[in-house]
């Protein structure tokens, strides 16, 4: 609704009366963002509803920590111009509330529409904002539902959603962590402040298991870490903390241990510190912020203490601090959840998987699930799935449910009887080879006919529908565990073999320079890791040494390439003191040995009757030279020296360089390009991906599967194996016969 | 001696078997790992059409021994990845009906590749044994008694038998005969039956006489009990000899049997069988009414001309019944002929096997006999076959019986495993209806993996029996024998799996005479099959159109059933009867000889040279170039035969019909004989000579080529499988004419 006024005395009258509202002197500041819809959606696919009904709906988060006062939705759209404008009209919901109407003009069919919205339809949480068109284009129902101009586009683009609010007081209590730190309020800043000059490998064990502690509230919105050092203020009283707030752009942890920051604590906080200590406090400037105090009288308090934070649920603890007594958390299985173990079989149930009514209003039903990063398998190996679907009846028999992984079709169901049916045991079987290490998704699309359709007819949607059952099950088949390293984009995609699965035992993580942004790049890197597992990661050995023997190493920071010539012997990067760069010169082509028939039909018939799949390498020119990486960011990896199956990564930079901010670039915008075993960036978004060395299958649990892989692969080998273990069976057995013969029969 | 002599010396010292066995299985365990491994489609597409084409290209190499080595080791490794991949991948549980048919199905593949590679160890070295000669010193020759045990046989036969033995070339003062008489026991002289009493007491005079007049001895016992081993062991107790020529009562030896068989027994003192083949000059009731006869090689050729040579050469060559000579010895050292089952014959080897006892095949026809002449006939012969060696599995497992060696064991394993045949070929037939018909999952793969795995596995098994027993087996043949004989062998395997003890010995008829083209009355079951297997065709079509997403496994099983349904034409085809009036069969012959006329005073009127085309006791049939008039009253004709010694023969014969031809004239003939002496010469005539045997199976014993026989059987099959169809029509339609001579 819009006020509005009619003449100037009125408005001096309003004024005046608003400024004597206790609202108007209140101390609450009002705020306000906008953003854009484009912003709200996971995937850029253009908002267009078809049909003669359609529907499209997106959420926006409102903050927990946020009063909210009001929204203003600005919408354009542009509706096709074959539409009959006394019968098609855009209605906007939200919560289920109607927000508006608009009409849809044929003749103005571009059009921006501006819906207020009152603070009594807005909620904390999530709010769904749907848009329904109806929309014809003749005068009565003798027209195609599906009518190809039957259109209409939301620019979600140029629309925009600006939301005015309030920030509302942190309320003292742990309990509200998760609604203090979560996707709702938008991109999380969060400095970590220590008390100690020193960074002891203690704070960065502290610090990495403090990020994954954010990171595992925050799904879809990046974090921004900081970290510094406090001195001694002079200014602290006793009862404030000793915190200089310009140091701060957000909420604020506070770790260490009693002696270290006693000096940053207020005199009472302090003296609480009586074990592993947790506290959340209200920042004294800024009200709407925390400060978190993570503390114990040693070391080793702290890390419960940390943990603690890591593992502590909602609603867990109704207080504002509390000392941690013990700590108790399973070790084995080594499993993340949800985790998928090959050989297994699961109800859809136990991995997220919730029954989907897939419906003309909402098509599609997805189920994302994590897959081990070193399986390997014949391409004869598949997933088999046994659904449980229902349909409903009177669907036309060219109904279906397409199935997709990855946004690739590998199945579908056709829902063919027109009576309706519920299949328990749907069989579909995809080869294993479809799904990729790391996250799969799995989605299935409805496509659902009326029985009775078509122009002049009334046609009856409601009953369109099928239904997906969590009963439904799924079953991995066993595997071998071998994988081809190194590999960034395997790593990119699974964290492994840093981390495997719930674990990270086989590695060790090393800070190389004791800079602020080199350590928030380390935590930041764990923390990545953690998320790809869905899990914390505790058993984490982080330091500021070197290699260490019989585990992966993880080295991030800056430093000279005298430094990486003691620090990283082996690294391909760096050799000798010099930076050596690779170049890609040329490239070798490995034909791939085709099957006997392809072979046969090529030469028979026609040479370009299949083609003839190659494996492409790249072979580098390879640089050594003095200049150093500059403003740009490298990752490398490699086999340790003297190792046969442990790796090294390192995530470098030239000192003075900012490499959390690498980091972030790479995380967001650069993600897909990695590959090989060494990549280049720059803070401007240019990559550059090279393999400087050949990788290694590594593997183990299953020779056969070994065997079978690698057989695969070397078909020639296969061969000469066959021909001459059966050659020389036969030649053995030959003559055993024959001195038999002798024997018995001379 | 040198340092290389006394190395060599050394080596051969050194018991090889031990390390070269170890070394075997260490490969063998290679090789069987790199079977399970399943590798990519595209590498085991390429990797088994590369296998069957080394096994095709092989395939003509039978005779080298080395060749045929790798020929079996490559085709065991191409069933053993497909049964690898069968078992890992192909099994998979989708409901009980439908587990449980996958399962039947997978059992009958299971004996299948038991077979198959027993096959393939029993046949990878086969023994061409040559005779071993008698020593000079006739002093030296052991002493023979020859046996021909009888139950219901015409006399007519039996005296053709007993005048071939008479005649055998051995010196008299260690040769003695006997008939075994059970048609005449004491128990069925006093039957209670008149019928049975004359019917016995007739044929006590009849054969009471004959062996006087042969100077046989007639042996007769009080009762019928364990059939012929009991017969058999009711004569030991009468003869002495050191060997025992047991020949069956339709057996009829050749002259020079003894001189062949018995001086193995002198070069070896535990030797206590040697076994020679049963040759059958007349067709069985599928090679007559298939017209296969004479045409292909017969169906024991398989196991007479191969199996048995690989028998022997694991020294597991058993007694099939007859043909065969015994050391006395040996069967006292048993205690006798071993009775419990009812192939007494081939139990009593593997006891006397277990023991220690030796024996030899010698492949070389040395009697002619005679195949049961109607379906009945033949199936009550075989299903006595199945009962007896299911029996002998039972009673005498060659796994578990002691003092076998292990190589004899799977050997008596392959023996007595195949007879169970019955059931896996049911199951073949019945299989794709459970797809075609109930769409059950009996067989999980793909079209990729039939064509990888399966198609491979079915041309290896089609190559490997080509080269096993091309020359005396043709494709096809097996599986419609096999199944002519698993409907009814089925049931009577189960039987006696129900209770071991129960089957009866029950004799051969032989000697029977068809007046006219029928029906077999066994034939119902195979049109119940054929219904089914038509009906599965049928339903395969109709999901063809409304099941598209299977297509490609709808057309393999479609492919089946009509393979199926070929096989049950073609033995409905040998289901039809066709006419027999001969007691005795025509044996084809090209014999030299002259026709003699003379007059009543012994003067040579006329002469003409004549080709014997054909002889049987019954009468022969001559090709002349020149006319030979009718013999006048005054006047008698005689056929003048060169023997195998060189001496000539003469037959008193008599012309019975005439046909002109192109090139000459063909005559039927009656060979004429007035008394004992003159019917044993006409037998020595037919059945004493047996080159003539060695001959006629050298001849027949060719392979065409997988194709060609192929084509030949199938055409020869269908053929007949119409015809029978056509027959029933007219039968059913009120027609009834069985004159018509297919």
């Amino acid at each position: 609704m819009t006020l509005k006024f009619r003449n100037t005395g009125f408005r001096l009258f309003a004024l005046l009366l608003l400024a004597c509202s206790p609202g108007f002197s209140s101390t609450a500041q009002a705020n306000s963002r906008t953003i854009t819809l484009d912003s709200l959606t996971a995937r850029p696919d253009p908002a267009v509803i078809r049909n003669a009904e359609g529907f499209y709906s997106l959420s926006f988060p409102v903050s927990d920590r946020e009063k909210p006062l009001g929204a203003m939705l600005d919408l354009h759209l542009i509706n096709s111009n074959a539409l009959k404008a006394n019968r098609s009209q855009l209605v906007v919901y939200l919560n289920g509330m109607v927000l508006g109407q608009i009409r849809l003009d044929p003749a103005n069919n571009a059009t921006m529409a501006r819906f207020k919205i009152d603070d009594a339809f807005l909620r904390a949480g999530y709010n769904n904002l749907s848009f329904k068109v109806a929309q014809h284009y003749t005068d009565n129902e003798c027209e195609n539902w599906g009518a190809p101009e039957l259109w209409t586009q939301l620019d979600l683009t140029r629309s925009s959603l600006t939301l005015e609010y309030e920030a509302l007081p942190v309320r003292e209590n742990l309990a509200d962590l998760d609604r203090l730190i979560n996707d709702r309020v938008g991109e999380f800043s969060l400095t970590l402040i220590r008390g100690h000059n020193q960074v002891s490998d203690d704070y960065l064990y502290w610090g990495s298991v403090i990020a994954q502690g954010i990171k595992s509230r925050l799904n879809y919105v990046p974090m921004h870490l900081a970290e510094y050092y406090q001195p001694p203020l002079d200014s602290k009283t006793a009862d404030h903390f000793g915190i200089d707030p310009k140091q701060l752009n957000g909420d604020a942890i506070i770790v260490g241990t009693q002696s270290e920051i006693r000096h940053l604590l207020p005199e009472p906080v302090a003296a609480a510190v009586t074990g592993p200590y947790l506290g959340l406090f209200r920042q004294e400037l800024s009200p709407d912020r925390f400060i978190l105090v993570i503390a114990g009288r040693d070391a080793s308090e702290v890390s419960r203490a940390v943990k603690a934070f890591a593992l502590i649920g909602a609603l867990a603890v109704d207080s504002r601090e509390t000392v941690i007594r013990d700590l108790a958390y399973p070790l084995s299985p080594a499993l993340a959840k949800p985790s998928v173990m090959f050989g297994h079989a699961y109800p859809l149930s136990a991995l997220g998987f919730k029954t989907a009514r897939l419906a003309l209003d909402a098509p599609r039903a997805e189920w994302l699930f994590d897959l081990p990063a070193d399986f390997y398998s014949t391409d004869d190996t598949t997933v088999g799935f046994n659904l449980d679907i229902a349909y409903s009846a009177a669907m036309r028999s060219d109904s279906s449910i397409q199935i997709r992984l990855n946004d690739v079709l590998v199945s579908s169901v056709q829902l063919r009887d027109e009576s309706g049916a519920h299949y328990q045991n749907y069989r579909i079987d995809v080869p294993l080879r479809s799904f990729k290490p790391g996250q799969n998704r799995l989605t299935f699309d409805a496509v659902l006919t009326p029985l009775y359709a078509g122009e002049c007819l009334l046609p009856q949607r409601n009953h369109l529908a099928a239904y997906l059952s969590d009963r439904s099950i799924v079953s991995f088949p066993e595997v071998a565990k071998v994988v081809s390293l190194p590999d960034l984009a395997l790593q990119q995609a699974t964290g492994f073999p840093w981390v495997d699965n719930a674990t990270a035992q086989q590695s060790a993580f090393h800070l190389l320079d004791p800079s602020s942004d080199s350590i928030v790049a380390l935590w930041s890197f764990i923390a990545e890791l953690a998320a790809h597992r869905q899990t914390q990661i505790l058993d984490l050995t982080i330091d500021q040494g070197s290699y260490q023997a019989g585990k992966h190493d993880v080295f991030i920071g800056k430093l000279t390439p005298s430094d990486a010539q003691q620090k990283l012997a082996g690294a391909p990067v760096v050799v000798d003191g010099w930076y050596q760069i690779a170049s890609p010169h040329r490239q070798t082509h490995t034909p791939t040995l085709t099957g006997f028939f392809e072979w046969l039909e090529r030469i028979l018939f026609s040479p370009d009757a299949l083609p003839q799949a190659s494996t492409i390498r790249d072979d580098n020119a390879l640089i050594l030279q003095t200049a150093n990486w500059g403003k740009h960011f490298v990752m490398t990896s490699y086999f340790k020296p003297d190792s046969e199956d442990k790796l090294a990564l390192a995530i470098l930079t030239s000192p003075g360089n900012d490499l959390t901010k690498g980091l972030e670039v790479l995380d967001r915008q650069l993600g897909a390009l990695v590959a090989g075993d060494t990549v280049i960036w720059d803070s401007e978004g240019r990559l550059q991906a090279t393999r400087y060395r050949d990788p290694k299958v590594i593997g183990h649990d299953n020779a056969k599967m070994t065997w079978i892989m690698h057989f695969s692969r070397h078909p020639w080998h296969w061969l000469a194996f066959i021909v001459v273990v059966l050659g020389l069976s036969s030649w053995l057995i030959h003559r055993v016969l024959s001195a038999y013969q002798k024997r018995h029969h001379a | 001696m040198s340092a290389i002599d006394f190395s060599k010396r050394r080596f051969a010292a050194i018991d090889l078997f031990p390390v070269a066995g170890a070394l075997l299985t260490s490969l063998m365990i290679a090789a069987l790992g790199l079977a399970s491994l399943r590798v990519d489609s595209a590498l085991q597409a390429s990797t088994s059409a590369l296998l069957v084409a080394v096994l095709f290209l092989m395939r003509q190499a039978s005779g080298r021994d080395f060749v045929r080595v790798v020929f079996l080791l490559v085709s065991f490794f191409i069933a053993v990845r497909y049964f690898s991949w069968r078992v890992q991948f192909s099994l998979r549980y989708e409901g009980l009906p439908n587990f449980l048919a996958a399962l039947l199905l997978f059992a009958a593949e299971c004996h299948g590749f038991m077979m198959f590679t027993l096959t393939a160890f029993i046949n990878i070295r086969p023994l061409q044994r040559r005779s071993e000669p008698l020593p000079h010193n006739r002093t030296l020759w052991p002493s023979v008694d020859i046996v021909i045990p009888t139950y219901d046989e015409p006399v007519e036969l039996v005296k053709i038998t007993m005048a071939a033995a008479a005649q055998i070339d051995y010196p008299r003062n260690k040769l003695r005969i006997y008939l075994l008489d059970d048609g005449a026991t004491q128990a069925k002289l006093c039957s209670e039956s008149m019928i049975v009493r004359q019917t016995a007491l007739k044929r006590r005079k009849d054969f009471q006489a004959l062996c006087a007049q042969m100077g046989m001895t007639y042996l007769s016992r009080s009762d019928n009990r364990r059939a012929k081993a009991g017969n058999l062991n009711a004569a030991l107790a009468h003869i002495a000899s050191e060997l025992i020529l047991v020949l069956d009562a339709d057996h009829a030896p050749a002259r020079d049997i003894l001189l062949k068989t018995a001086g193995a027994f002198v070069a070896d003192d535990r030797l206590f069988l040697v076994q020679t083949p049963h040759f059958f000059v007349n067709p069985d009731p599928v090679e007559r009414n298939l017209s296969l006869f004479n045409r292909m090689p017969s169906e024991s050729a398989m196991f007479y001309g191969a199996i048995q040579k690989g028998l022997d050469f694991w020294q597991a060559s058993f007694f099939c019944g007859s043909a065969a000579v015994l050391r006395r010895k040996a069967i006292d050292d048993l205690g006798g002929f071993e009775g419990r089952s009812i192939t007494e014959d081939s139990e009593t080897a593997l006891l006397l096997h277990a023991r220690g006892w030796r024996s030899h095949y010698l492949m070389q026809p040395l009697v002619a006999g005679l195949n049961p002449e109607t379906f009945t006939s033949f199936m009550t012969q075989r299903m006595r076959w199945a009962q007896g060696m299911v029996q002998n599995f039972i009673f005498h497992n060659p796994l578990l019986t002691r003092g076998l060696n292990w190589y004899q064991r799977l050997a008596y394993l392959s023996s007595m495993a195949f007879w169970f045949f019955p059931f896996a070929r049911v199951i073949f037939l019945i299989s794709p209806g459970f797809f075609l018909f109930f769409d059950m999952k009996i067989y999980n793969a793909n079209f990729d993996e039939l064509l990888t795995y399966t198609l491979p596995y079915l041309a290896t098994t089609i190559l490997m029996t080509h080269f096993l027993f091309g020359k005396v087996r043709w494709a096809l043949v097996s599986e419609i024998y096999e199944t002519l004989q698993s409907l009814f062998s089925i049931r009577a395997v189960w039987a006696v799996l129900r209770n071991p003890d129960q089957p009866t010995f029950k004799v051969t008829p032989k000697a029977e005479t068809l007046d006219k083209v029928f029906i077999s009355p066994l034939a119902l079951p195979f049109y119940w099959t054929l219904a089914l297997t038509a009906g599965a065709i049928i339903a395969g079509g109709v999901r063809w159109f409304h099941d598209p997403e299977h297509r490609e496994l709808i057309a393999i099983t479609l492919a089946w059933a009509a393979f199926n349904f070929f096989i049950v034409m073609s033995a409905l085809g040998a289901l039809l009867e066709q006419r027999q009036r001969r007691l005795t069969p025509r044996i084809p012959v090209k014999i030299g000889a002259t026709w003699c006329r003379e007059n009543a005073k012994g003067d040579v009127l006329h002469q003409w040279p004549v080709v014997i085309r054909d002889l049987s006791m019954g009468g022969s049939n001559v090709f002349t170039k020149q006319a030979i008039p009718p013999a006048s009253n005054k006047a008698v004709d005689y056929l003048d035969v060169i023997d195998p010694s060189g001496q000539v023969e003469r037959y008193r014969i008599k012309q019975v019909t005439r046909h002109t031809l192109n090139d000459g004239f063909s005559l039927g003939i009656k060979l004429c004989y007035t008394n004992l002496e003159e019917f044993s010469r006409i037998v020595r005539l037919i059945y004493g000579d047996s080159e003539r045997w060695m001959n006629m199976q050298f001849v027949l014993g060719t392979d065409p080529g997988l194709l060609k026989t192929v084509a030949f059987v199938v055409r020869s099959g269908a053929a007949h499988g119409i015809h029978h169809f056509e027959r029933l029509l007219k039968l059913t339609f009120g027609r009834n004419s069985y004159d018509t001579q297919v």
